[in-house]
């Protein structure tokens, strides 16, 4: 690597903050998963697997292999939701912010070797409860404040290569890591003159955990990529640090097996799917709660030849839909999408992309338990190669 | 591939500052973070439960000890005047030492123009004392004397007996009360007509006092009625002046008592049991104070979190000594409301030289008691907030090592505040102290 290269990994690195709590269903046993895709897959509505091209996502290891230089990635993903429960008229509206991807990938040793950082779990989320108490004959109306920090997170460092012109395979072993802090606050707001103390109790736990992602691809006839993926973890251990009082807690991983393919239908128009499927029911078993099997799928189409102010911008449409592994309020939760978007090529040399922008928007919906979440969800991914 | 990389130096440094820029504008565009929030109280940890849990006095306390010799009376922002007052017949003089004469005076001229005149005379003047009519026994009038100090004196060692009281002197009055004086007028106060009263002296009585360096300067104050008890709240020397600008003009100057201090007769014995507060020399009363650590009760607590339970120093919301008000002998006894203030003794072992810590209240101000509770009203509650404390305690040595104070000092706040003071019931029979707590409690946090 030249010092410049050096330089920009270290701002890529740095750049990669912690994930903000985006979403009520944060709350729901280990957190909302959050997948570490860009945003070509979530224009496409696709798992991040089997797309056209190379790709660098911890999805798809193979499509790493096809990557010729030096590339990095970096994926920002505001979100802007609308919260409503059951039986209550008001809204609540919230936004965040989280950089669910980094990834570089280097060619090596004809093939290419890759350094992910993405994003797991997202826990953070707040509650707010009211009461009365009652001492010695005068009631204090108190406030208790819930909070809950976390993420969890995974580096993981693999590598692909081609077997062929048409099959790549590829693998990546992966080290979970985070941390979750909780806090609940009671206040007693109107017992000033008596200067009663807030009362607090707080906990936090670190995550860690193991993982092994194997997966292959190949093109057949020239117009058709199929690939496949599958991931096996070890338990996710949360091992409470400190004086936390409360205990230890596992979450059994499933085996997660994705399978994806796209198809070149005319020049410059691409079809993709995908479906991702896991079988969440030991987790349930150690949680208390009703997680079984889930399966998502997704669905897109692409127009790789139009363009936008003299440069190829690529166009996106996509719809996905899955079963989202917790329950929460002993009910299933459920997320579908709409989505599109575009990417703007800033560079490319003999067909080679040295600089993009992909762009996806998502309109989405998430409903369990009472409680749904629309929102709007753009990713926006910088790929730069050759650096 | 190697003609890509040949291609690397054309790539447009603007392209990339471009689609980095996009990348930026989109993450500041959305940094304004509002976390998810649910009302739902089915996402929330179970409810925590709040309650008070009252310890008598052999659960918490012990060794409780009252020191005086805190502070001197001419510490005090008041002062006292007394003759043969209750049974104990006090009686107590307010001794005041004035500050140096004008030494200019700004007067107008024939032609109205305001000038400063340093060539000026006193031809008499007054002295004249405030009183707090309401903190005063006397419903009707009384008689005062004022006089004019003989002996060198030593205001912040003076008392009854002696003129000077230190440990490398000490000098007795030739008179017990700051006597002899030299008598110079009396007056007759009615509280009914105000609440000060004049005392007119002549030139040569004004001179006496001229020289504040003069260590026999000053004027004793005395009440010639007996049967009462005033509080002065104030004094000065006012002299008429004549400027030689305007020799017609009658100008008004002022003295400031510079050194006030009070001497009285009756020495107040320790309590034989309770607590006492205040008075000049003050009066401080040390308790050790244990907040248990381990809970059994009440049922309440057991039901949410079972027993027995181990108190930890963020479970206590609040801790009150509640102590009952106790009637001192009536000479000291307060008629006026009085602060009280509660400081960790950091060393049991130096008392009574000990010193304390910053004061426990929260708004560290002290706690204002109504006098009332002192005489009439016996036997009211008085809630001190120890909660600083009783979390400290819990809470074990600080991060330096050191174990947090086990005992705790109430005095009066500030230290002296009045020449009266306070009592309190002590350990044994109803009124002994109790320490209310009041205590939030809830299963431990767990991840879901």
């Amino acid at each position: 690597m030249t010092p410049r290269s050096l330089v920009l990994t270290a701002c890529l690195l740095g750049a990669a903050a912690p994930v903000d709590g985006q979403s009520i269903f944060n709350a729901a046993g280990f957190g909302l998963p959050v997948e570490a895709l860009d945003g070509r897959a979530r224009a496409l509505g696709s798992f991040g697997i089997g797309l056209q091209g190379a790709g660098m996502l911890p999805t798809d290891p193979a499509a790493a292999a096809r990557v010729l230089l030096p590339t990095g990635v970096i994926v920002v993903q505001p979100t802007w939701v609308d919260f409503s429960q059951e039986g209550v008229s008001d809204h609540d509206y919230y936004q965040g912010i989280r950089f669910p991807l980094l990834a570089i990938a280097y060619p090596v040793y004809r093939g290419a070797l890759m350094l992910n950082l993405a994003s797991v779990f997202d826990q953070s989320y707040a509650g707010q409860r009211t009461a009365e108490v009652e001492l010695g004959g005068t009631t204090y109306p108190v406030v208790d404040q819930f909070e809950q920090e976390g993420s969890v997170s995974q580096i993981s460092l693999g590598y692909a290569r081609m077997i062929g012109e048409r099959f790549s395979l590829g693998f990546s072993v992966g080290h979970y890591a985070g941390t979750v802090a909780q806090s609940l606050v009671r206040s007693y707001e109107a017992a000033g003159e008596d200067a009663i103390e807030p009362y607090l109790s707080t906990g936090s736990w670190r995550y860690s955990g193991e993982s092994v992602t194997g997966g292959a691809s190949v093109e057949l006839w020239g117009i058709v990529r199929v690939a496949g993926s599958a991931t096996w973890s070890t338990d996710l251990d949360a091992n409470a640090t400190g004086e936390t009082q409360g205990g230890d807690q596992t979450l059994k991983f499933p085996l997660q097996l994705r399978l994806g393919a796209s198809a070149i239908l005319t020049p410059g128009l691409n079809l993709s799917a995908s479906a991702v499927r896991a079988d969440w029911s030991a987790a349930a078993e150690e949680l208390g709660g009703t997680a079984g099997t889930t399966l998502g799928l997704g669905v897109g189409l692409e127009l790789s030849q139009t363009s936008l102010f003299g440069r190829e911008a690529p166009l996106r449409l996509g719809y996905r839909r899955a079963a989202l592994p917790f329950p929460i309020a002993g009910d299933d939760v459920k997320e579908e999408i709409l989505s599109g978007g575009l990417a703007l090529v800033f560079s490319q040399a003999n067909g080679v992309v040295l600089a993009t922008t992909d762009v996806g928007v998502e309109k989405g919906r998430r409903t369990g338990g009472g409680l749904t979440e629309d929102f709007w969800r753009g990713t926006v991914s910088l790929r730069l190669a050759a650096f | 591939m190697t003609r890509a990389v040949a291609m690397i130096h054309a790539l447009r440094h603007e392209d990339r500052l471009g689609a980095s820029a996009l990348v930026l504008a989109v993450g500041l565009a959305a940094c304004g973070e509002e976390s998810p929030t649910t009302v739902d109280v089915g996402l929330l940890p179970v409810e925590p439960v709040t309650l008070q849990i009252y310890l008598p006095w052999a659960e918490f306390g012990s060794d409780v000890a009252v020191y005086g010799g805190y502070a001197t009376p001419e510490q005090l922002d008041e002062s006292i005047l007394a003759r043969s007052y209750a049974a104990e017949g006090l009686d107590a003089h307010t001794l005041v030492r004035f500050t140096s004469f004008p030494t200019a005076v700004s007067v107008r001229d024939s032609t109205n123009t305001l000038r400063t005149d340093t060539n000026i005379s006193f031809y008499g003047g007054w002295v004249v004392v405030f009183f707090d009519t309401i903190a005063s026994t006397n419903t009707g009038p009384v008689d005062l004397a004022v006089g004019a100090i003989q002996t060198a004196w030593h205001p912040p060692s003076a008392n009854w007996e002696f003129a000077a009281d230190t440990v490398a002197d000490q000098q007795p009055w030739p008179e017990p009360g700051g006597g002899p004086v030299q008598p110079l007028t009396t007056r007759t106060w009615d509280p009914a007509q105000g609440d000060s009263v004049q005392f007119f002296l002549d030139s040569a009585q004004v001179a006496l006092w001229d020289n504040p360096f003069d260590p026999a300067s000053g004027a004793r104050i005395e009440l010639l009625t007996a049967g009462e008890r005033l509080r002065v709240i104030g004094g000065a020397l006012r002299l008429h002046t004549r400027s030689t600008i305007n020799p017609d003009t009658v100008l008004i100057s002022t003295a400031g008592a510079q050194q006030v201090t009070l001497i009285y007769d009756v020495e107040a014995p320790p309590p034989a049991d309770g607590m006492r507060v205040g008075g000049a020399p003050a009066w401080r009363t040390a308790l050790d104070v244990v907040v248990p650590s381990v809970l059994n009760g009440p049922p309440e607590l057991c039901a949410a979190v079972g027993c027995p339970f181990t108190l930890n120093a963020s479970d206590i919301n609040y801790a009150g000594l509640q102590l009952r008000s106790r009637r001192p002998t009536l000479a000291f006894q307060p008629t006026d409301s009085m602060t009280i203030d509660v400081r960790p003794v950091l060393s049991r072992a130096s008392l009574p030289k000990s010193p304390v810590g910053a004061s426990l209240l929260p708004n560290q101000t002290g706690l204002r008691v109504d006098g009332a509770a002192f005489g009439a009203l016996e036997g009211s509650l008085v809630e001190i907030p120890i909660t600083v404390y009783a979390r400290a305690f819990l809470s074990g040595p600080d991060p330096a090592g050191r174990l947090p104070p086990t005992t705790i000092a109430l005095l009066s706040a500030p230290e002296p505040s009045s020449f009266a003071f306070g009592e309190f019931f002590g350990p044994g029979g109803p009124n002994e102290p109790v320490l209310r707590l009041v205590v939030t409690v809830s299963p431990p946090l767990e991840l879901q």
